[in-house]
Order: structure tokens, then C-alpha cells, then sequence
């Protein structure tokens, strides 16, 4: 124990900073690493990953819309009147979207730019409109009505 | 372990920096592991749902019973088979933007654009096709009747009777569709069931012989047939 004492007096002046140096290197290149990881998975890892997401689960619920629309359409009769309810995703990437029927197409409408598509609806020709938005707050919802010759479809939310 | 440190000098004192490296190479390799795991994962939910969903449309709207191809619902009518590619830009508009094929039995009815790939939807159909059938029938004896051999849903009946022998009534299944006192001679078509085999008998006042009754009925007669629809969007 005295010969260390003795050691220790004799470079005290210098020996004491060095695991201060260390550590602080050490808190140093590990707060740049984490911060470097979060940056990249933050910055642009995880949005894209979110926005693939988004697009893709938008296509799902578009072909969901699409063919519950499509198979809504009665076969023809002198007075009809259908109604079919189908629950698609509430939100999106974290937000609400709309459904539009313009005519005889279906566009998906959000606020990310990357999501959002168009597609046109294969029905027969006695559908004559297909009118209506839907908001993904509530179920989705197509009403057909008309008679043997015109039928429209509505598109909204039930009630 | 203050005391041993001191003994060895200054450059024992980074001896876990190594450790660290180890460390934070781990957290860096974990990462991008995870992250190529995720790369793989969004690849397998590729699905394309909407060209799946549009190829199961066209294919329900191609057997509806109001499509120009259906005789009724999933009964296809064979004559108009070929006549498809010509009508099927104005039957079917909301298709015509898109890279399609439509197959029957691996037979191609209507091609646009270059498919490769894409989704195939498949729907099991009945191909009706009616060709005209003729019999003439010998009817002698106290009943003069007649089965037709299979259903349809009209028969023309061509009655020549022999001189002095007079046809008044013809009965389908019991039921009167003909009568004339004076005697029936001519063609007539008779409307009858699809539903139930038809007995044609006749009131006759003598025999007929071979050659004054003659029968043309055009049954259906269907074929199983698998209709493919191929969208490539």
C-alpha cells in the first residue's frame, strides 16, 4: 500500500484526468451513434416505411370499396332499393382519408402526397351515377336505387 | 482495482473503449438487420389488391345474366363467344385502359395491350350452344303420341297429314296447344316447358305415316368451361 501511495503522489498531477477523458469520449461517440440512428430512422427510414404502409393498405381498402360497390348493384327489377355496409380502416398513416365517387370512378383522397389512387368501377350499363363521399370516420356504406333501367349508386357513411 | 489501475501507467485507462466499440457495432448491425427484415416483410404484403379486385369485377360482369355473353347468369352462349373482342371496348368500358386477357378453356377470347404476370381470376361457366334437331316420328295405333327425346323450350311442329285423314287436336302433356275441328295442316310453333319432358299427342281420325309429322326443337346443350380473366394493370 505504501509503494502505491508513493506512484500516486508522483504523477498525480496528470494521471487523474485520463478516465475523465475516457468517459467523456465514451458519452461522447455514444450520444453521436444514438444520435445518428435516430436521425436516419426518424428522418427518413421510418416516414417512407409509414408511407409504403399507407399506400398499400389504401389499396386494400380501395379494392374493398371497389368491389362492394361493384357487387351492389341488384340484378334488375322493376324497384330496387340495396344498401350494403362494408368497415374499412378508420385512418391511414395516422390520418383520416375520404372515398369520392365522381361519375363511374372511386378516388381515394389523403393528405399525404404519396397515397391516393384512382380506379375506374366495372359496372353494368344500367348504373347511370355513382354519387356520394365517404369519410373514413364511419362504416362504408353503397345504396342502389332505381328501377329496371337506372340505377344509382350513393357512397357515405352510415348513420 | 483503483490500486492495480495505478500500478500500469495511463494507457490502462481507455481498456473499455473496445467494449464500446463491440457495443455500439452490435447496436448499428441490430439495426440494420431490423431494418432488412422490414425491406423483406413489405416486399411479401405486395399483393396488388386493386388489380385483383378489378379482375374479379370484369369476371363477375362477363357471367352476370345482363352481360352480352350470358344466356343467364354463368351460362355463356357459344355463338356469341366469338363475337367478344369486336363488342368488348363498348360492353365493358371501365377495362379498356387496362393490359387484359380473357380466356375460356385456354382458348384467348379477347387480348389488349401485353399482359405479363398480373392477376388471374377464375370462374368455373356453362357453355350453352343450341343446334336445330329433327325427327319425324311414326304414330299409329289408338295413341298417337310422341316424346320429345330432350327438353327445350319451343318445337315447330310441320303437320302433312295424308289425304282424308284429319288432325284436330294436339295436346303437350295433357294440355290442349292446337285444335282445329277442320283440321290442323301447316307449321306451327308451339311454345313448351323447359322444365319437364314433353309428350306430344296427337287426335287423329287415321294413321299417319312416316313423313306427315315433322318435330324441330333446338335443345341446349351445355359444357363446363373455365373462364380466366388476366388484368395486368
Amino acid at each position: 500500500m505504501t509503494r502505491h501511495r508513493r506512484v500516486t503522489r508522483a504523477t498525480a498531477d496528470t494521471r487523474a484526468v485520463s478516465p475523465a477523458v475516457g468517459k467523456t469520449l465514451e458519452i461522447g461517440m455514444g450520444v453521436l451513434v444514438i444520435a445518428l440512428l435516430t436521425s436516419t430512422l426518424y428522418g427518413s427510414v421510418i416516414p417512407e416505411y409509414r408511407a409504403d404502409a399507407g399506400v398499400e393498405l389504401a389499396d386494400t381498402a380501395l379494392a374493398s370499396a371497389l368491389s362492394t360497390t361493384e357487387t351492389t348493384v341488384p340484378p334488375p327489377g322493376a324497384s330496387v332499393s340495396v344498401s350494403t355496409q362494408v368497415r374499412l380502416p378508420t385512418t391511414i398513416r395516422g390520418s383520416t382519408y375520404e372515398i369520392v365517387a365522381n361519375g363511374t370512378r372511386l378516388e381515394l383522397q389523403h393528405p399525404h402526397h404519396r397515397i391516393g389512387r384512382t380506379v375506374p368501377l366495372s359496372v353494368p350499363s344500367r348504373v347511370v351515377a355513382v354519387t356520394g363521399t365517404w369519410r373514413s370516420t364511419k362504416p362504408f356504406v353503397v345504396t342502389a336505387t332505381g328501377n329496371r333501367s337506372a340505377v344509382t349508386l350513393h357512397i357515405g357513411g352510415a348513420v | 482495482m483503483w490500486g492495480a489501475d495505478a500500478g500500469r501507467g495511463i494507457g490502462r485507462a481507455q481498456a473499455n473503449l473496445p467494449a464500446f466499440a463491440i457495443a455500439v457495432l452490435l447496436v448499428t448491425s441490430t439495426a440494420s438487420l431490423s431494418l432488412f427484415v422490414v425491406d423483406g416483410a413489405f416486399g411479401a404484403v405486395d399483393r396488388e389488391p386493386i388489380e385483383r379486385a378489378r379482375a374479379a369485377g370484369l369476371a363477375a360482369a362477363l357471367v352476370d345474366a345482363d352481360s352480352p355473353l350470358a344466356e343467364r347468369a354463368n351460362v355463356l352462349n357459344r355463338s356469341r363467344l366469338a363475337g367478344l373482342d369486336a363488342t368488348f371496348d363498348t360492353a365493358f368500358p371501365s377495362a379498356s385502359a387496362l393490359d387484359l386477357r380473357i380466356t375460356l378453356d385456354e382458348e384467348v377470347l379477347v387480348e389488349r395491350g401485353t399482359p405479363t404476370g398480373g392477376t388471374s381470376v377464375r370462374r368455373l361457366v356453362l357453355v350453352a350452344d343450341r343446334d336445330t334437331r329433327t325427327i319425324e316420328p311414326a304414330l299409329s295405333g289408338s295413341e298417337q303420341a310422341v316424346t320429345l327425346p330432350r327438353r327445350a323450350s319451343s318445337v315447330t311442329v310441320a303437320l302433312d297429314p295424308p289425304p282424308g285423314t284429319t288432325v284436330t287436336t294436339l295436346r303437350v302433356n295433357d294440355r290442349v296447344v292446337l285444335h282445329d275441328p277442320a283440321g290442323l295442316d301447316g307449321q306451327y310453333d308451339v311454345a313448351i316447358s323447359r322444365f319437364e319432358t314433353a309428350r306430344l299427342a296427337f287426335d287423329v281420325s287415321g294413321p299417319l305415316p312416316p313423313g306427315s309429322v315433322q318435330l324441330r326443337y333446338r335443345p341446349a346443350t351445355t359444357r363446363k368451361a373455365v373462364l380466366e380473366v388476366t388484368v395486368d394493370a
